[in-house]
């Protein structure tokens, strides 16, 4: 395992990532008539053993991305390099078999655990599927996982809507574990529970993330646990990435003028900066997906737009220390950092 | 269960008493409330009584249902009024040994009735097994294939919802009713062939959507990132959802197969009559109104116990029916 993480330090590699959904008319004919440009040419990759957030508003493709790599929507074209494995160009048998490697936490637990089974049920699933154990030592497996995740292994026989939505949570995150992956995509997995529920869960994956040498993609709209829990942060508008960065820089000095207005709209929790506080606040809605603006996607609310921003779409480009970000006018933004920002020490 | 609770229990330690609450599954919820409900309970034990007397038929029936003849048919007489009702007449004067009086051709009406029970039965349950196979494989199989295949199955299901029922019927009897196939139990089985390719349309359209909202629901796509084959999640994940809005319909399917199957023989297309002593389903209500109607002069027993019997059977399975559908959507 150590001699294979130095000679790959990329668990996941993804290139040029799209996955545009076509509209089609009503009728017995069907014919398409678009398409949604959910996600629109994603270039990235996750270190192994890493945490990378993935940050942006509702609808600009973050939950897309982490179905596309999963291949739960079979990509429009691009390649999910996982393990030096193309998950686009694989199906069938071979499919299910790398399903074990990769792994997804829901947003809603009331929506991800099926209602008609018990705990046991849900948890020895992908057990079965994958015949990682066999007859009574699967009933003992989910025991262990359980105890594993924080809840109590009486709680086998019992139903989700016993539960919860903490406990729940815990549960989908045990059927994650369950089959021993290496890679989890957290889709929003905070986003719908109480603030004190939300610290627990969070520390409950970064524990996990050590215990068992796991790798997030971390979905989320909350700018604050994402600093929290990510090592890189990468920021998503509009079906593109505008800015990736290591967590400290990117809070600190963002290059993108969206990330500027996004991260100047979390607030202080201190009454006197708070009230001190700049908002950047951007005109105008997000433009629809099927049918995106010319040039740069954010040429529309941007405040700093410039002609060229209308025609030519920016590159994606890396400006030092591993800071990506795709805008004309980045450097006028934020000065070029000569030194890297180090990552403060977790609070 | 003392000992398990004893080996639990922990002193000093809260919340103990919460591993010792009994697993509620949904469906043992749903049975807590279906209980607690007055009119449907009453319909569910009138349902059981009645399947309890279809099947002891021979028993509880004081008298063949056939009809008699000679000395025997001379002793009942024919049009024999209910037992209670005094006529100047003696031959028509009620006697307990024919409760409920005898028919045209001198039938004792209580054991008609018993018998028919039988007959009432099996139309409601078979076709509506039938019914439920037919539409919820169709609507499984479209609401989760999805794209073409689905919007063709659908448009054929309306062409099958559109058909008009009793013409339909009518079409059927008319060009299989003197057949083998037509004559086999009774008729009965045409009855429930016909019954069945036109009651599942309305099963397939509630099941295709339920499978449309259930499928984008993320349990369905955890299974598939866990890599549950696609036969897998349709019998484990989705059927299972889908089950409490099924056993609904069926309770309301029933009462519609029993009233088509009245319908039919007051149309005199229904069940054939049988007179053999040893055929099971030797009459049905249905006809028993279609004689009664002719006969309600003479002798008003014969529609109005037919009557009241259809009607009883039909309020019962649709108290259940309303019950069932409270009980397990707790939300409406």
């Amino acid at each position: 395992m150590q001699a294979q993480a130095a000679a790959n330090d990329n668990l996941v590699d993804i290139k040029d990532l799209k996955m545009h959904f076509p509209v089609k008319s009503n009728g017995l004919l069907r014919r398409t008539i678009g398409a949604v440009k959910a996600v629109d040419g994603l270039s990235f990759t996750v270190k192994r053993g890493e945490t990378l957030g993935l940050v942006g508003e509702s609808g600009c493709g973050k939950s897309t991305t982490g179905r596309a790599i999963l291949q739960l929507h079979r990509p429009t074209s691009g390649s999910v390099l996982f393990d030096g494995q193309d998950l686009t160009k694989i199906k069938g048998e071979e499919l299910r078999r790398m399903r074990r490697k990769v792994q997804i936490i829901f947003q809603d637990p009331y929506a991800s655990l099926n209602p008609r089974m018990t705990v046991g049920d849900i948890i020895g699933e992908p057990i079965r599927v994958h015949k990682l154990r066999s007859g009574k030592d699967v009933r003992i497996r989910v025991e262990e996982l359980l105890k594993v995740v924080g809840l109590n292994p009486y709680f086998i026989n019992r139903y989700p809507h016993e539960f919860s939505g903490g406990q729940r949570q815990r549960i989908g995150i045990a059927r994650a574990l369950a089959v021993e992956p290496d890679f989890i995509i957290c889709d929003e997995p905070v986003s719908a529970l109480d603030v004190s529920i939300q610290a627990q869960i969070i520390n409950l994956l970064q524990d996990l993330q050590n215990e068992f040498n796991l790798t997030y993609l971390f979905i989320a709209h909350n700018l604050s646990v994402v600093k929290h829990i990510s090592d890189r942060v990468a920021v998503m508008y509009l079906g593109k990435m505008v800015e990736l960065a290591p967590a400290a820089q990117l809070y600190v000095h963002p290059m993108h003028p969206y990330t500027q207005a996004l991260l100047s709209a979390v607030p202080i929790p201190d009454p006197e900066i708070e009230k001190t506080r700049q908002r950047i606040i951007l005109q105008g809605d997000v433009p629809s997906p099927l049918n995106p603006p010319s040039g740069c996607y954010f040429h529309t609310r941007c405040p700093l737009v410039i002609d060229k921003c209308r025609v030519e779409e920016p590159p994606f480009t890396d400006y030092g220390h591993g800071h990506f970000a795709a805008c004309w006018r980045a450097t006028e933004v934020t000065p070029i950092l000569s030194e890297p920002i180090q990552q403060e020490t977790a609070v | 269960m003392a000992t398990t609770s004893s080996e639990m229990s922990r002193p000093g330690q809260p919340g103990v008493e919460e591993f010792q609450r009994p697993v509620r599954s949904l469906w043992s919820d749903a049975w807590g409330r279906l209980r607690r409900n007055k009119l449907a309970m009453i319909g569910l034990f009138y349902i059981f009584f009645l399947s309890l007397v279809a099947i002891a038929a021979p028993v509880l029936a004081p008298h063949s249902p056939a009809r008699p003849i000679g000395a025997e048919l001379r002793e009942r007489g024919a049009y024999r009024q209910a037992a209670w009702v005094e006529s100047n007449n003696e031959k028509k004067t009620g006697l307990w040994t024919y409760p409920l009086g005898t028919d045209s051709g001198g039938g004792d009406v209580l054991s008609r009735l018993i018998y028919g029970t039988r007959v009432s039965l099996v139309v409601g349950f078979i076709p509506m097994i039938f019914t439920l196979l037919i539409g919820v494989t169709m609507g499984l199989v479209s609401g989760y294939a999805g794209g073409a295949l689905d919007s063709w199955m659908m448009r054929f299901t309306d062409v099958v919802f559109a058909l008009p029922d009793i013409l339909f019927f009518i079409i059927v009897q008319t060009a299989f009713g003197k057949t083998t196939f037509g004559r086999t139990f009774n008729g009965l089985l045409l009855i429930f062939v016909s019954f069945s390719v036109v009651s599942w349309a309305g099963v397939a359209r509630l099941v295709r959507g339920q499978v449309l909202s259930l499928k984008e629901k993320e349990f369905v796509e955890a299974a598939h990132a866990v890599g549950v084959k696609n036969n897998k999640i349709l019998t484990r994940h989705i059927l299972p959802n889908t089950l409490a809005p099924i056993i609904v319909a069926a309770a309301f399917i029933v009462p519609g197969a029993i009233v088509t199957e009245a319908v039919l023989s007051f149309l005199g297309i229904g069940i054939q009559p049988n007179t053999s002593p040893t055929n099971p389903f030797p009459t049905s209500w249905g006809q028993m109104i279609f004689e009664g109607k002719s006969g309600i002069d003479s002798q008003p027993w014969i529609l109005i116990s037919s009557a009241i019997a259809i009607a009883s059977i039909t309020i019962a399975f649709v108290a259940l029916g309303d019950g069932l559908r409270d009980a397990l959507d707790p939300r409406n």
